[in-house]
Parts: structure tokens; C-alpha cells; sequence
């Protein structure tokens, strides 16, 4: 069942999705990877995709960036159908992606030098960010030479760097540990509360989802639909490092709880 | 906000020493064995040949001797001059032209697949059968092994420059162009370093196969360079000058080779962050 969402009017809406399916391969060896989706990516919110591995989290991302065309349905952003790359969304990709020819601070840069920034501001600019995700020291490190979380943190700087009003984030903390994990939420919270961006985050754990969002989408098994549009109750600013204190948490964990365990126990 | 703060190689300055002195040690003995081998080999021949089988054999000595009177006369740069004029200019066009057609071809599906079965033929020709056709067209001179080097240079440029291009990895090409960067933004700064490694992999093996094609050429019809001399050496029966010949091509080919790893390091230096390896 669909919870419709409650929205006042179409602007408030970034991305909306509407009835997409998308197939992989063709004839009779077509096999659906999601199915029907619909929801609404609301401006200014952060917007949670959960499901389970393999459900089409990471082909949700792909159709908004416009980097696979849909089989069925459309993906709308502001209104208009995303039709070819969508460049006015930032897609931080499940991999990192990073340049391997380029350095840490090579690769932050590469959107900003793309958009012609001024090199004493790029320089600058660079290094704020990767001092804020503890890379300092690092600039001249080539990806190969960085740690798997140390390029996801490159990766997420890359991208936040040059300050894309639609974010999409596929799983970027899940390489992390829980301390790294923490204080970058509590950095995500406070840029996104800062520049009220919009955020599409995909994610495997329920915790993560409840300390980010404004609204959850719960996605079935494969082949993907949305199971269930959840609203977190909890009030914000939240504190992202003691996230089981605040009101609500445990509700909110729990109901998200009952509809995601039937999708990974069969059955 | 205090996110890990690392600093980078810190405490392992010992460790470094140790593994670097450890490298240093291993390398040495890689060189004495090389150089060994060497000798062994030098010492095999000086003393190995008969005086009967010397006009054949000749002697390291005498090769020696002669390369020295060689290279203190004058007339031997020039035959070098000219192969090297050969080989440069053949070697320069032929690996120019490959890289644009395989850049081309390996960004366009439908231009590749017209233009396949004509590669292919052209493939299946060995360019050193084409020389005398050269000589035929441009005469004895420079012109027809320029054409032959450019011929043999180019089907290796032209053929890792184009699969290269076809290893590009699209999610660097699609994710660059969704941060904001421009069609030349993109073949500059990412396809291009992307496709660098293979193309360089082609750069360098065709140089042999261009000093082959420059030397071949004037076997066939010159009346100087490198390749004539060897050939007129040989129908002399001047077995040192005809060493000397080829240990000069040797040297042609080595040089040229240590330029080009060098331009290899300088773009591509990101490849080699590995534990350090012996180069050659
Ligand atoms: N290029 C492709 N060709 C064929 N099938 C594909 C392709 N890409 C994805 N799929 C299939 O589509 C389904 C959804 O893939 P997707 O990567 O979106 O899953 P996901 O939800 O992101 O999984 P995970 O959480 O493990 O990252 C998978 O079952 C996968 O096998
Ligand atoms: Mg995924």
C-alpha cells in the first residue's frame, strides 16, 4: 500500500517519479529490476531510499542522473522529464569513482576547474573541504594510495563540493566506521540545514535512515517496488551522536523494522 | 568538527629505511648478475673463435676497434643521420596519424565498423613487402623509408591508441559530464588519461618495428644510412664494420626508447606508486 504524500503544491516537488519500471536486457530474457515506483523527492528534505541488496536502490539513483533511460514511466525534475545526463543533480556513486590519475585534491578539484572557478578559490575551497572530512596531509595522495573510506570521503567531496541543489547519494557511509560515520552525518545535517539542499540517500540501515530523513521509502525485494512511505517523527536538529536519545527514535525504529524484516526474511 | 586525524607516514620511517636498503641490495645483485652474463657472453666469443672462423665471427676486440675508428671518422654519422632522419620522421608522422584515427575510430561505433575490413586488409600486409613498391614511387631515397617506418609505426599506435580508447571505463565519462565538464573537458582530462597507458604501450613497441622498417627499407634500395652500410659491410665480407652497424641500431633503438619512458613517467606517474620495480 502507497501513503500518498502530503505536499502543498508541484514546486514543492524536486524529483518525482512516476509509475518507473526499468527492464534489463531485452525479449524474453527481460528481467525487471523495479517496477512501477512512484514517489516524490520533496525540495529542501532528505529523502531515504531502504531496501535490500539487489532491489534497484543504485538503478533509482541512475534513472534520476538520467544515466539510464526508464522503460516505463518518467522521472521528473522540477517538473520537467529528465532525458539524458540530468547535470543539475551531484551523484555520490556507490564506488568511489575517483580519478585514479588524478590526486585526492586533483579529483576535488575537477568539478570546480569544469565550471571554470578561479584557481585561488578552487585551491581554497578544496582544502576547506578536505580538512572537514579529515584529509589533510592527504592532497597529493593518488586514490591508490588512500584507504577504501579515505576515497569515499574524497568521492563525497568531490561531489558536495561544488554545491548541487539535488544530491543523490548511493550507500556513501557504508565503508566507515561508526565514528567517521558520525560526525559526517552530523556535517551532512548541518551543510544541508546550511545551504537547504535536497537530498536523495540510499542506504541499508535503518539507523542511518532515521538520523537523516525527513521521509523514508521502503522498497521491496526484487524486483523493486515502494512497499511504504514512511515519515520520521523526530524533530530536528537532531543529535546524530546519541541518535537512540531522541523522542521518537525507538518508534520510529520499530515501525520501520516491521516492514523491512518481511522483506529480507522470505516469506 | 574533528573527523580521523592521520598524519601521513608517520612512524614508518624505519621500516622505510629498512625496505628501502633491502631494495637497494636486491637491486645491486640483479645488476652484477646482468653484467656477468655479459661478460661470460664477451668472453665465450673473444675466445671461442678460431683463428680459421675469424673472418666469419670477428672478435669483440676487434668490433671494439673498429667502432672506435668508426666513430672518430666522419662518414659513419652521416649514414646515422639519415637513419635517424628516416626513423624520426616515419616514427613521428605514422604514430601521429595512428593516434588520431584510433582516437576517432575508438569514440565513433559506426566510422569503426565502415572502416574495418580496410584495417584489416591493410593489417594483413606486411609493410616490409611494401617497401620495394615504395622505392618504386618515392626513389632511393629518404622519402621511400620514411613511407615504410610511418606504415610500420602506425598500425601499432593506430590499434592501442583504439582500444585503449575502448577500455575507457564510460562511469568516469558519464560522471565527469554530469559534474558539469564539457566535451573537451572530458576527452582531455579523462578519456585521454584514461586510454594513456595502452597508448603508450603502443608508442613504445612500435619503435622497433620503425627502426626495422627504416633499416629493411635500405637493405632493399639506398645508397646511404645505417642499413646500407650493414648490407655493403656484408657483401665486403667486413664482419667488425657489420657489428658495428647493428650495435649502433641497438643504441638507436635504446635511446629512443629511455626518451620515451621518460615522457611515460612524467604523464602517467600516478601508475607507478606500487613498491619500486626494476626498470629497463
Ligand atoms: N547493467 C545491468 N544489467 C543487468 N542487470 C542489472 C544491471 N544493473 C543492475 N542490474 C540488476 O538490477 C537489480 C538492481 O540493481 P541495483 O544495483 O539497483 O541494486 P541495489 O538495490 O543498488 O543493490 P545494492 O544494495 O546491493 O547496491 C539487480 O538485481 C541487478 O542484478
Ligand atoms: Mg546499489
Amino acid at each position: 500500500m502507497l501513503n500518498k504524500n502530503d505536499f502543498s503544491g508541484p514546486s514543492d516537488v524536486a524529483l518525482a517519479f512516476r509509475d518507473v519500471s526499468l527492464n534489463f536486457g531485452q525479449g524474453i530474457k527481460s528481467v525487471p529490476a523495479i517496477d512501477r515506483v512512484n514517489f516524490d523527492v520533496l525540495n529542501g528534505k532528505v529523502t531515504t531510499v531502504v531496501g535490500p541488496s539487489g532491489c534497484g536502490k543504485t538503478t533509482l539513483l541512475r534513472l534520476a542522473a538520467g544515466m539510464v533511460p526508464a522503460s516505463g514511466g518518467e522521472v521528473l525534475h522540477d517538473g520537467a522529464r529528465v532525458n539524458g545526463l540530468n547535470t543539475r543533480v551531484g551523484f555520490v556513486t556507490q564506488d568511489s569513482n575517483l580519478f585514479p590519475w588524478l590526486t585526492a585534491l586533483q579529483n576535488v578539484e575537477f568539478p570546480l576547474i569544469a565550471r571554470g572557478v578561479p584557481k585561488d578559490e578552487r585551491r581554497e575551497r578544496a582544502h576547506r573541504w578536505l580538512k572537514l572530512v579529515g584529509l589533510t596531509g592527504f592532497e597529493n595522495h593518488y586514490p591508490s594510495q588512500l584507504s577504501g573510506g579515505m576515497q569515499k570521503r574524497v568521492s563525497i567531496v568531490r561531489t558536495l563540493i561544488y554545491e548541487p541543489n539535488v544530491v543523490l547519494f548511493d550507500e556513501p557511509f557504508g565503508a566507515l566506521d561508526a565514528q567517521t560515520r558520525m560526525t559526517l552525518h552530523h556535517e551532512l545535517l548541518e551543510l544541508w540545514k546550511q545551504k537547504n539542499s535536497t537530498m536523495l540517500f540510499i542506504t541499508h540501515d535503518l539507523v542511518e535512515a532515521i538520523t537523516l530523513s525527513d521521509q523514508i521509502i521502503i522498497m521491496t525485494r526484487r524486483p523493486g517496488r515502494v512497499k511504504q512511505i514512511y515519515q520520521v517523527p523526530l524533530a530536528r536538529p537532531r543529535n546524530v551522536f546519541e541518535i537512540y536519545l531522541e523522542p521518537g527514535f525507538d518508534e520510529a525504529y520499530s515501525a520501520l523494522w516491521e516492514h523491512f524484516k518481511s522483506e529480507i526474511v522470505p516469506g | 568538527m574533528t573527523a580521523v586525524d592521520v598524519k601521513p607516514n608517520a612512524n614508518f620511517a624505519h621500516e622505510s629505511i629498512r625496505a628501502h636498503r633491502r631494495r637497494a641490495n636486491r637491486n645491486l645483485a640483479i645488476y652484477v648478475s646482468r653484467f656477468a652474463i655479459l661478460v661470460a657472453i664477451l668472453a665465450t666469443w673473444q675466445f671461442g673463435v678460431s683463428d680459421a672462423s675469424l673472418p666469419y665471427f670477428s672478435r669483440p676486440t676487434l668490433i671494439a676497434g673498429r667502432l672506435a675508428e668508426l666513430l672518430s671518422g666522419e662518414t659513419i654519422y652521416r649514414h646515422i643521420y639519415v637513419t635517424l632522419t628516416e626513423i624520426v620522421l616515419g616514427y613521428v608522422l605514422g604514430a601521429l596519424i595512428g593516434l588520431v584515427l584510433g582516437f576517432v575510430l575508438g569514440r565513433s561505433p559506426f566510422l569503426s565498423s565502415v572502416l574495418q575490413p580496410y584495417i584489416m586488409a591493410l593489417y594483413s600486409i606486411p609493410k616490409i613487402a611494401l617497401a620495394p613498391v615504395f622505392i618504386v614511387w618515392l626513389g632511393l631515397g629518404i622519402a621511400s623509408k620514411v613511407a615504410v617506418v610511418l606504415l610500420s609505426s602506425f598500425f601499432l599506435v593506430f590499434f592501442n591508441t583504439y582500444s585503449g580508447l575502448l577500455g575507457v571505463n564510460e562511469e568516469f565519462v558519464r560522471l565527469a559530464r554530469l559534474m558539469g565538464a564539457s566535451w573537451t573537458h572530458t576527452i582531455g582530462r579523462v578519456v585521454l588519461p584514461a586510454a594513456a597507458p595502452q597508448i603508450f604501450i603502443g608508442l613504445k613497441t612500435a619503435v622497433p618495428y620503425a627502426v626495422i622498417g627504416a633499416v629493411i627499407g635500405e637493405y632493399i634500395g639506398a645508397n646511404e644510412g645505417l642499413g646500407f652500410f650493414i648490407l655493403y659491410a656484408s657483401q665486403t665480407y667486413d664482419v667488425p664494420s657489420l657489428f658495428s652497424g647493428i650495435i649502433l641500431l641497438v643504441c638507436i633503438v635504446f635511446v629512443v626508447n629511455v626518451g620515451l619512458t621518460r615522457i611515460e613517467r612524467r604523464f602517467m606517474h600516478w601508475r607507478n606508486l606500487g613498491p619500486q620495480t626494476l626498470t629497463f
